[in-house]
């Protein structure tokens, strides 16, 4: 057995060292040396959140609670992370403590240089599939990024052994047909397509991929069939009958074209292509008139589509563009990471993404996530603030954001960032009626709440919206509105049993004791 | 062991190996017709011993300037009379941050038969701008073609003297301006007798504008990063001198990117009409009211974009009659991950993308194609094409797989209306890899086989000779005289057996070039050709009947053709 070299650890690149064995007699002994490798990390952690991004916000640290799960990372087992670099920002400086952790090799300094960057992202990369040699996710992430990077025929290679090993692996027949395409081979393309749908055939974007990939390749029949299917299976996706119109414009059957186009902008106006294929289509069938309506309709939207393409161009960033690239591979790798139990490696990438690509939604989402899950609710709530500040309409957000508020004790501020919401998305009836619902069972505000259930009811005026505004009432003991809304439910879906029989059943409370109704008398009091 | 012994199935399988081997075998022997798979198109590269020592530059200096990415155009004309095909190479000149120890020009090289070049001093059709495009029409109808070159800057008409001589016209409307040029053509729109011009414009150029960064190299920027010009249209007073009509022809309505442009009477109304190809964005179709009034019909047409209802990076443009239907059908190359499109003419002025059903576009979507043209390269009697290819970006090879600078040009064979890429089967000369921009197809040593020259961004020019199976043909010499000399926008139908063809005479055509002139028909085995019908441009058809096969005619309007005598066909 040979002992292992030694080499200095350099500031720069303390990143890149991996953990290695300490000489005999270095150090004190390994626990001590442990001991304060993790108070100090703690400590620069700490000072490092606090200080550089102010994200303690002079408030406590709360006692510790449980953050739901993002979507994306609820399915990934994620370990408990340990107090090492996992809270460290990409620029702050490390000790030789990194040999506690196996973390991928960023440099100290986000590089400004395109080219710099992607030679860092190959470094974590290689990490990543290093750390995990065994992980096929690893290998798939490294493969999208070689693909992604311009490496295409490397990426091939990684898919094609991918394959080899785990003939099952759909990303990597997506890969795969990626690469085809954009090699040229359409036909090969296609098969791989082909194959991805095998395994996934309830997945209809795939099978529009397939389509598309099928009318590319000339394979005209065959587009017709997969895209029929697609519509069979979701009539209202309109991306199916525009493609299906082409397909059937270049099998010449031009009316059945014109048939999927005009279906196509029946439920998306906003197609310019439907538009654009209906008018040359209906030209071909000698409508010129009807045409010339669709083709103004597909300039105008063209004009739109292409100010803003020409305005991307021209404020194009490659520093930046290429930041947003890179911050995705890293969002990917930590995925794959937290699930490799390198819980530390995936937090270090999560935050570097966050600062690379200040749009990023998923590595924020993340973020907030591991801080849920280490205790540190006002992390945790500070994320999941950015990320719903990311997307202001997207209620599941905010909503979140209130959960966690929740969660520390904080109702007041979990009601303000929700009413917040409302107020700035009236329209949205889903969200009125779980604020709604908040009211009732967070706060104990029933005015509030009928006030929201009401104004969502006011928009979204179906049966299912009727009985949601029955439910309320009936939470708030105003049995009577209850039942009349419950009715008005039944009455808009009469083949709808439940409502009917929930309808009669409170019917039956109110005349079995009415005097047992608190509200019935204030009815009319109660706020519009 | 003996074969006899062996067990009767072993020898079953050994007899059918063999009896494939002899079959597999016999027919690559015999040219392999019997497969359905090889092709009797064949090229030999000349670029050595025709002598062309020509090399473009575009002028580069690392700056990456998007005009040095497009750069540049050749043409293929008669240019003394002398019945030999010319080359004319169109050339960059030194830009910003670039210094030349000798400015480059543009080169007129002089066939001088067998397909031996050289460069005759003193002609004056050197002009020193940066050249783009180029076209070739008699302005002045003085029986020798002369030359339009579109520049970065001004562009520029040279006069051909007939005396070997060129001298730059003074006319100052024919500068067009500052205007970065794209594709030139001469057509005469309003049947004046007179070769007016287009000039289709790409960019409003501004030396200010950077580069782009693309990981965080520095590579040409696409025509999105600059603002579009109107086209010009020149009218052609008859006088030598020549009119800004753009506005009164409603041509400068549209502004886009322009880059090849091809003149055809689309509608077979008797007029001239024009395709403009435009790079990522909507290709234009102007139809002429006879007058020399245009209107842009490309949408409803279906022909402003690709069968996806997307724009394309188009390139280069070509027309001719694919299917045999004899209408005009447009080819038009484009950007790589997209398909080059086969417009096919429907009539009744609408065109339907053919890509798919036919093959067309098969092969290119991996490669950004310029030049192009439809030719009859075996002379079988349907129109192939010829693609030449090239990438724009010069410094990505090593940092991207899907960027190729320097790419093989293509062949698809056409077979009864559907195309093959036969272009690995053609010779080792398809499988030089340049980066090719504008090309031209002529026959350069008058063997009745349409030959191929193109010019190669940054380095010489690739010649190729066209040694294809020998079939039978004719060609056409056409000389107006109530129509405009070089007879530009007349059409002639032959028939010959059950099989008609048309063609017609384009001046500006391909990527930004010219060739052509000189009509080529391939007959197959037939060796008469029982009609030619000549459509005089705006004025009274022409029809002959039985003319031998395997000559060039001249055919001058109102009089008899005149033949060659009848060219051998070389076995």
């Amino acid at each position: 057995m040979t002992e292992k070299p030694i080499r200095p650890v350099i500031e720069d690149d303390v990143m890149n060292t991996p953990s290695q064995p300490a000489r005999p007699g270095e150090s004190p002994s390994p626990l001590l040396r442990n001991l304060f490798i993790l108070l100090g990390l703690v400590l620069v952690a700490v000072i490092g959140f606090a200080g550089a991004a102010g994200w303690l916000d002079d408030e406590a640290d709360p006692p510790k609670n449980t953050v739901s799960a993002p979507d994306s990372f609820a399915q990934l087992e994620t370990p408990e992370p340990s107090a090492t670099t996992a809270a460290l920002g990409p620029d702050d400086k490390l000790s030789d403590a990194t040999d506690a952790v196996r973390i991928p090799p960023l440099s100290p300094i986000i590089p400004t240089d395109g080219l710099a960057m992607v030679e860092e992202c190959k470094g974590v990369v290689e990490h990543l599939t290093t750390s995990l040699p065994s992980s096929v996710e690893a290998r798939e992430v490294q493969a999208r990024f070689e693909f992604e990077f311009g490496q295409v025929d490397e990426a091939e290679k990684i898919w094609k052994t991918i394959l080899d090993e785990q003939p099952n692996f759909v990303f990597a027949m997506r890969g795969l047909g990626d690469v085809c395409t954009m090699k040229g081979r359409l036909e090969e393309a296609v098969r791989y397509f082909r194959r991805a749908v095998i395994f996934e055939p309830d997945n209809l974007s795939r099978q529009l991929t397939l389509g598309t990939a099928m009318l590319q390749a000339g394979k005209l029949a065959e587009a017709r069939e997969v895209l029929q299917t697609v519509i069979e299976k979701s009539p209202r996706l309109s991306a199916a009958h525009t493609e299906l119109g082409r397909v059937e414009s270049q099998l010449q059957n031009t009316e059945t074209a014109v048939e999927h186009f005009r279906t196509a902008i029946e439920l998306d106006a906003e197609d310019s292509q439907a538009h654009l294929g209906l008018a040359t289509a209906l030209a071909k069938l000698g409508k010129r008139d009807e045409a010339r309506t669709y083709q103004q309709r597909h300039i105008e939207l063209r004009s739109e589509q292409r100010a803003e393409l020409e305005e991307g161009r021209r404020t194009y960033d490659d520093a930046v563009a290429m930041g947003v690239d890179i911050a995705n591979v890293y969002v990917n790798s930590a995925r794959v990471y937290l699930a490799g139990g390198l819980t530390p490696a995936a937090e270090l990438l999560l935050l570097r993404a966050a600062r690379m690509s200040p749009g990023n939604i998923d590595c924020r989402q993340a973020l907030s996530f591991l801080a849920g899950q280490k205790g540190q609710a006002y992390e945790a709530i500070r994320w999941m603030k950015e990320v719903a500040e990311l997307a202001p309409a997207e209620f599941n957000y905010s909503e979140e954001v209130a959960r966690l508020y929740l969660g520390i004790g904080q109702p007041d501020a979990a009601e303000k960032t929700l009413t917040d919401f409302v107020e700035r998305n009236p329209d949205q009836p889903f969200a009125l009626r779980s604020v709604a619902n908040f009211f009732l069972e967070a706060t104990n505000k029933p005015e509030k709440a009928i006030a929201l259930a009401e104004q969502a009811t006011a928009i979204d005026d179906s049966a299912s919206g009727h009985a949601a505004l029955a439910a309320t009432y009936e939470k708030c003991g105003r049995i009577e509105d209850a039942a009349r809304e419950m009715e008005k439910a039944a009455e808009l879906a009469p083949e709808n049993t439940v409502y009917k029989q929930t309808a009669a059943l409170l019917r039956e409370s109110i005349e079995a004791s009415p005097e047992e109704n608190p509200e019935e008398d204030s009815q009319d009091k109660a706020p519009e | 062991m003996q074969y006899s012994r062996l067990p009767v199935a072993t020898r079953i399988v050994l007899r059918l190996v063999a009896i494939c081997c002899v079959v597999f075998w016999g027919c690559r022997f015999l040219g392999n017709d019997c497969l359905g798979q090889d092709t009797t198109i064949r090229f030999e590269d000349l670029s050595q011993s025709s002598q062309i020592d020509f090399i473009h530059d575009n002028g580069s200096s690392g700056r990456h300037y998007l005009i040095e990415a497009v750069a540049a155009g050749m043409a293929s004309f008669d240019y003394d009379n002398d019945g030999d095909i010319d080359l004319y190479f169109v050339n960059g000149a030194a830009l910003p941050g670039a210094a030349r120890s000798r400015p480059p020009t543009n080169q007129l090289w002089r066939n001088q038969g067998q397909f031996k070049f050289e460069k005759p001093s003193g002609t004056y059709s050197e002009d020193r701008g940066y050249g783009l495009g180029v076209t070739v029409g008699d302005v002045d109808n003085d029986g020798f073609a002369d030359i339009y070159l579109s520049n970065l800057n001004q562009n520029e008409l040279l006069l051909n003297n007939g005396d070997g001589t060129f001298t730059k016209s003074v006319d100052e409307t024919l500068a067009c301006g500052d205007r970065a040029g794209g594709g030139p053509c001469m057509l005469d729109a309003d049947g004046d007798g007179n070769l007016d011009i287009y000039v289709a414009n790409y960019v409003d150029f501004n030396f200010d504008i950077q580069a782009t960064k693309f990981r965080g190299r520095t590579v040409y920027g696409g025509p999105l990063l600059y603002d579009k010009l109107p086209d010009n249209f020149l009218l052609n007073q008859g006088d030598g001198t020549f009119v800004d009509y753009s506005q009164a022809s409603g041509i400068d309505e549209n502004r886009e990117w322009g880059m090849g442009v091809v003149c055809f009477d689309f509608d077979a109304d008797g007029d001239t009409d024009i395709f403009v190809a435009n790079d990522s964005t909507r290709n234009l179709l102007y139809e002429n009211d006879g007058s020399g009034s245009f209107f842009d019909i490309a949408l409803l047409a279906g022909v402003a974009y690709d069968h996806r209802g997307d724009p394309q990076g188009s390139m280069g443009a070509d027309v001719a009659d694919y299917d045999g239907d004899l209408r005009l059908d447009v080819f038009q190359t484009a950007y790589t991950k997209q398909l080059a499109t086969l417009y096919r003419n429907l009539g009744d002025a609408v065109l339907e993308d053919a890509t798919l059903r036919t093959g067309a576009g098969k092969g290119t979507f991996y490669y950004v194609n310029w030049g192009t043209g439809f030719i009859d390269l075996d002379n079988d009697g349907d129109k192939d094409l010829f693609i030449a290819n090239g990438h724009i970006h010069d410094n990505m090879d090593d940092l991207d797989d899907t960027v190729s600078y320097r790419l093989p040009n293509q062949v698809m064979q056409n077979e009864d209306g559907r195309f093959r890429d036969v272009s690995e089967q053609v010779g080792d000369v398809f499988q030089i890899e340049a980066s090719s921009r504008g090309c031209i197809l002529d026959d350069l040593d008058n063997d009745g086989r349409v030959d191929i020259v193109v010019l190669n961004s940054l380095a010489k020019p690739t010649v190729m000779r066209n040694t294809s199976k020998p079939q039978n043909w004719i060609q056409f010499q056409l000389a107006g005289t109530s129509s405009n000399r070089e007879a530009v926008g007349s059409q002639v139908i032959i028939t010959a057996g059950d099989k008609s063809q048309i063609l017609e005479v384009h001046s500006g055509r391909g990527y930004q070039s010219h060739f052509g002139s000189r009509l080529h028909f391939g007959l197959g085995s037939a060796k008469t050709v029982e009609k030619v019908e000549v459509r005089w441009h705006g004025a009274q058809p022409q029809v002959f009947s039985d003319l031998a096969a395997n000559r060039i005619y001249t055919l001058i309007q109102g009089q008899p053709p005149e033949s060659s005598a009848e060219v051998e066909i070389q076995k």
